[in-house]
């Protein structure tokens, strides 16, 4: 019997798609990741029990599904979020944790520590139809983690939430990755998420696994960079702030490459580290150092693979981050970019945003 | 007349109490599974309240009665009532129950398993809360049904004054008897009990969601 965190391997034949993927990783953190019906949920599901799959499940030793038969749901002990949380809806917050505590036993330390890393802790009495969406994800998280699960499954966690809620949801993700040091499935289609919460990447399609390794890593391999590139690809990087902007001010953050000033004001809980966001098409370069630009942060770095992309190229640059730049095959013939090659990374202020808090 | 009254919401709340697990059961089951003929076993079970009502007295007579399968049931009493009542009410409970449970997200059901309830909790605690108003509004209109029937119960259970008349019958009875004053108040009394059913069900049915 192995002890690595996740061995999965699994089949399903519907009516119209079929799911025929798996992947075994010592990582603990694994992110499932693809384009909308790529059987992402589906596979979720099965893991979960809740859709007939055959095959294998074993999550740290323990066999959920495998040769000596598959548990049923509740005997799994797998805390699944799905997207649309599915809390309750006639049972208030606290109601809806009692319900998960009542198989394994209600465990104070536990909920308490569970409210308090989630922050939930003043929405005990709301109703399920009174929370926002961000409020629903993460009560359908800490009642996860209520009925004291082996793993997580969660969801597009961020799917209901809306934009500006985003990043204080996303942080306490991190924080009950942190805190809980429980195995944890988490599946997105948004890159810089992946790259922010996981130990290993699996890249998913048409029900099969296209790729797998850790989210840096995978930058470097150029079939999975394409891959992240059709589905909007985002640089994704931890930054520590420097100062708490004055009003009206760009806040100033520390990279590993250099200190960058960002225009959206930080989540209001911003302190210690933090995860910024940009868009690899709105990542600029220079061959050399520009003069007399209004974009306020420049990078210097080096040119580390250039990789064809459609009708586009992507150009990974080493500037103490990776960057990913999507660039028209005429700019990087103009600026004769090669790898090797000097090369300056330019991003304006109000093209970046935070991601987590 | 009281007493007529008061029998006539008795007959029709025991025929309810009588149908409900049933209706329970089956609405459930339809609500969850797809099958092959299914639509045929749905439509045998809505099929009483398709049939002239005197049809279902007379099937419920011979079933009930002397030889049938359920022999030396007592007919000509208010139980007997019950029984027609509760067979020709039936459909409409379950048609209620079948919808109400339908509408409970299955996703619901999937994440409580997840979380450990075993099925007769998830169903105690989930799907019947969230169905009781959907079953509550169905149980009114088939209370409302019950307590108008006619055809059935005056097979079964005839029109006997003082024990097994009911509002219906009753009304039938003065009509044919030449007191149309009589059957004028029984039918106004009908007319206040079964919209009060009906609005009370509405009521329900548009606030469902808690």
């Amino acid at each position: 019997m192995s002890l690595r965190p996740w061995d999965i391997a699994l089949r399903w034949t519907g009516p119209d798609f079929e799911l025929d993927a798996g992947f075994q990783t010592d990582a603990r953190v694994v992110a499932l990741f693809g384009p909308s019906g790529a059987g992402k949920s589906s596979l979720v599901e099965a893991v979960a029990g809740v859709r007939r799959a055959e095959g294998r499940v074993v999550v740290s030793g323990h066999e959920l599904q495998g040769p000596g038969g598959s548990l049923p749901p509740r005997e799994r002990r797998v805390g699944w979020v799905p997207q649309e949380g599915a809390l309750l809806p006639h049972r208030d917050v606290e109601g809806n944790l009692a319900f998960a505590e009542r198989a394994v036993g209600a465990d104070l330390a536990w909920r308490a520590k569970a409210l308090e890393v989630l922050g939930i802790g003043g929405l005990l009495g709301r109703m399920p139809g009174q929370l926002s969406g961000g409020e629903r994800q993460r009560v359908a998280l800490a009642r996860a983690l209520c009925a004291r699960p082996r793993l997580l499954l969660l969801d597009e966690p961020l799917s209901g939430v809306d934009l500006p809620r985003r990043a204080r949801v996303f942080g306490h993700l991190l924080e009950v990755r942190d805190h809980f040091e429980l195995p944890m499935l988490y599946v997105s289609h948004d890159p810089a998420e992946v790259l922010a919460i996981a130990d290993h990447v699996v890249l998913l399609e048409q029900g099969r696994v296209v790729g797998e390794g850790a989210p840096r890593q995978l930058l470097g391999d150029a079939s999975a960079l394409r891959f992240l590139d059709r589905l909007g690809f985002e640089n994704a990087l931890r930054v520590e702030p420097v100062e708490r902007p004055a009003a009206g001010h760009a806040c100033q953050v520390r990279t590993p490459g250099g200190r960058l000033l960002v225009a959206p004001p930080p989540p209001p809980s911003f302190s210690g580290e933090g995860w910024l966001a940009v868009r690899a098409e709105d990542v600029l370069l220079a061959a050399e150092l520009p003069h007399g630009l209004s974009a306020r942060n420049l990078l210097p770095g080096k040119v580390a693979s250039i990789d064809e992309a459609g009708d586009h190229l992507l150009v990974r640059v080493d500037a103490g981050d990776e960057w990913v730049a999507t660039l028209t095959r005429r700019a990087v013939r103009d600026l004769a970019l090669h790898p090797g090659r000097p090369a300056w990374v330019v991003i304006k202020t109000h093209s970046m945003h935070w991601l987590a808090d | 007349m009281t007493e007529l009254l008061l029998r006539t919401l008795l007959i029709g709340a025991a025929a309810v109490v009588v149908e409900l697990p049933f209706a329970v059961l089956l609405g459930r089951w339809l609500a969850r599974r797809d099958f092959r003929g299914k639509a045929a076993v749905q439509a045998l079970l809505v099929l009483p309240m398709f049939l002239p009502p005197v049809a279902v007295g007379l099937l419920l007579l011979l079933a009930l009665g002397p030889g049938g399968p359920f022999g030396g049931a007592p007919l000509y009493r208010p139980a007997a009532a019950v029984a027609a009542a509760a067979v020709i009410s039936f459909p409409l409970l379950l048609r209620h129950a079948q919808e109400a449970f339908a509408a409970v997200p299955p996703r619901l059901l999937q994440v409580s398993a997840t979380l450990g309830a075993s099925r007769w909790r998830i169903f105690r605690e989930v799907e019947l809360p969230l169905a009781k108003r959907g079953l509550a509004a169905g149980l009114l209109l088939a209370f409302a049904r019950g307590v108008s029937e006619f055809g059935a119960t005056s097979v079964v259970a005839g029109v006997i004054p003082g024990k097994t008349e009911t509002l219906a019958t009753g009304l039938w009875r003065r009509l044919s008897t030449g007191d149309d004053g009589g059957a004028l108040a029984l039918a106004v009394i009908s007319i206040v009990v079964g919209l009060a059913a009906v609005l009370l069900s509405e009521a329900l049915l548009r606030r469902r969601s808690p």
